[in-house]
């Protein structure tokens, strides 16, 4: 080990929360799904399962297609072949918009101009099809719950684009929460917030996953973030995910093996 | 007041602040997408459905609407082709619509007083079929609107997200489009087929330098589009001049006044 590294594998027991219930319902599932760009395939043969109450990082380098496989998931990209079932169902015929919530790489950096407000931003993720001219009562409250859950409540009148970046994240983490969403897909949530407002928003998804029971899958940079607090991580390369089911038995080396790079020390990122 | 005795008059008030409601609130969405340029595309094809009408010899306000719908539905299949430049597909239909006008104007030889009144806007010229079809139609646009309200604002804010919370993201796009057309129509008999674009962006883009919430900016770009009209109206009957020009450049007055007051604050803060 590199002088000034520390050991994962040491330092994986606080806070951790996965525990392993082999009768979880499966959220998501890929069998042997296969993707493309323009017949350049990012993504082989992969095969995976998320289970109800799962804490799922996926990590890997740039451009290593995890947003790809994220999109896949919800279902705003289609399989070349395979299959992707969400909540058990094939995601091309899933309709159950209220259970899922997405918020996308690009999400808090586009748009910045818009002249809305949070209370607004927020409401628009609220969606209840035909009924919606007369949900009035049950739209503020969802919004409510959560902007208070993001500890946004006290921005609600503020326009977006006069936020700093981190607040603008919490507002697009709002908008995956107030359908109560049964499993949250993040696509780097946390790129660009300060150390101590990213702490804040692991603590905040690690909340919701214990006590709300909800299913987060997080795509991250933050290797240390992903250690300490996933229950499963998904490793992103060569077109392949390698998913390890429990952290304890993962150590940096073979992370740094299957990633093909060395992992900075959680001092340095935290 | 002594200029509403003229039955004319009145017709250009309720046609003029029909128009002003509908346009303004379309523009919002219209410049939100980045497509300030789909009034003046639509208005040059709406143009050639006046031309058309005028050499076939139909009700020309019905040839603008047809026209411009078809347009509508045109700029969103090849906006697909285009989809990361939104403005070529409507530089294409803006520049084919005028095409079309020009060879139907001069095989009619129709360029006389009455296509220049759909060209500039006319105080006069709004007939009462005019008045009505304008009611009718804007009162369908304005319920649409009202209905697909948060629709459009999910779709327009962020088309991905949308499409997650089960909204058929396509379908809202076209359907815009194609009230945008209609709003487009109805307002080049006031407005001017070469200025309604302005009406439809200038209210907007006050709104957004002033509102602080997005129904603000509903309610400031209204606002701001009625008084541009209901003031060029009057000024356009004291002088004699087309109301189109009168009630754009009042709208760009606005924009300018805001603009330099904007400025001064922020020098003094
Ligand atoms: N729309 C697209 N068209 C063509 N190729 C694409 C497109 N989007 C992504 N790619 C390619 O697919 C691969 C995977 O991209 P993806 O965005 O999924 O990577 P990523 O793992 O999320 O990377 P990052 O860490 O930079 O966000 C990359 O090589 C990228 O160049
Ligand atoms: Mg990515």
């Amino acid at each position: 080990m590199i002088a000034g590294e520390v050991n994962l594998k040491s330092n994986v027991n606080t806070g951790k929360i996965y525990q392993k219930n082999p009768f979880a319902a499966e959220v998501v599932k890929l069998i042997d799904v296969t993707f493309s760009y323009n017949g350049t395939p990012v993504l082989e043969g992969v095969s995976l399962s998320v289970k109800a109450g799962d804490f799922l990082a996926l990590i890997g380098p740039n451009g290593a297609a995890k947003s790809t496989l994220l999109k896949l998931m919800v279902g705003l990209l289609k399989p070349g072949t395979g299959e992707i079932r969400l909540f058990g169902q094939d995601v091309r015929r899933f309709r159950e918009w209220g259970k899922i919530g997405y918020m996308s790489q690009q999400a808090a950096h586009v748009n910045t101009a818009f002249p809305a407000t949070v209370e607004e931003v927020v409401s628009s993720g609220f969606y209840s099809g035909f009924g919606r001219l007369f949900d009035g009562k049950k739209r503020r409250e969802a919004v409510e719950r959560a902007v208070d859950l993001a500890g946004i409540a006290g921005l609600s009148h503020r326009l977006i684009g006069e936020l700093s970046g981190g607040q603008r994240q919490k507002v697009f983490l709002a908008k995956a929460l107030v359908k109560k969403p049964q499993v949250l897909f993040l696509d780097e949530p946390t790129t660009g917030i300060d150390a101590a407002s990213q702490q804040e928003f692991y603590r905040l998804l690690m909340d919701l996953n214990r006590h709300e029971g909800i299913t987060v899958i997080i795509v991250t940079h933050d290797i240390g973030a992903a250690f300490d607090k996933a229950g499963k991580i998904g490793c992103v390369r060569d077109k392949k995910v390698y998913i390890h089911d429990n952290t304890d038995e993962v150590t940096e080396e073979h992370i740094a093996e299957v990633l093909g790079y060395r992992i900075p020390s959680r001092q340095k990122i935290l | 007041m002594y200029i509403f005795t003229f039955d004319f008059m009145q017709r250009a008030f309720i046609a003029g602040i029909i128009t002003a409601v509908l346009v303004s609130a379309m523009g919002v969405f219209v410049v939100l997408r980045r497509m300030s340029l789909v009034g003046d595309s639509l208005s040059h094809v709406a143009l050639s459905g006046v031309a058309a009408g005028m050499l076939f010899g139909f009700y020309p306000f019905y040839g603008a609407l047809a026209f411009a719908a078809l347009a509508a539905l045109f700029i969103e299949a090849i906006r697909k082709a285009f989809s990361k430049y939104a403005e070529v597909a409507l530089a294409v239909v803006m520049s084919g619509g005028m095409g079309l006008a020009v060879v139907l104007i001069s095989l009619g030889k129709s360029f006389n007083a009455d296509l220049f009144s759909y060209l500039f806007g006319s105080l006069v010229a709004v007939s009462p079929s005019d008045v009505r079809v304008i009611s009718t139609v804007g009162f369908f646009i304005l319920l649409s609107l009202a209905v697909l309200y948060r629709e459009l604002f999910s779709v327009t804010f962020d088309e991905e997200a949308a499409r997650l919370s089960g909204i058929a993201v396509g379908a809202v796009n076209t359907y815009f489009t194609l009230l945008v057309a209609l709003a487009v129509a109805l307002s080049i008999r006031v407005v001017g087929a070469l200025l309604v674009s302005a009406l439809m962006v200038i209210p907007a883009a006050v709104s957004m330098q002033i509102a602080r919430s997005f129904k603000a900016t509903f309610a400031v770009a209204v606002g701001v589009a009625v008084l541009s009209v209901v003031s060029g109206l009057f000024i356009s009957f004291a002088f004699d001049v087309a109301p189109g020009g009168t009630i754009v450049l009042i709208a760009a007055a606005i924009l300018t006044v805001v603009l330099i007051i904007k400025g001064f604050r922020g020098k003094l803060t």
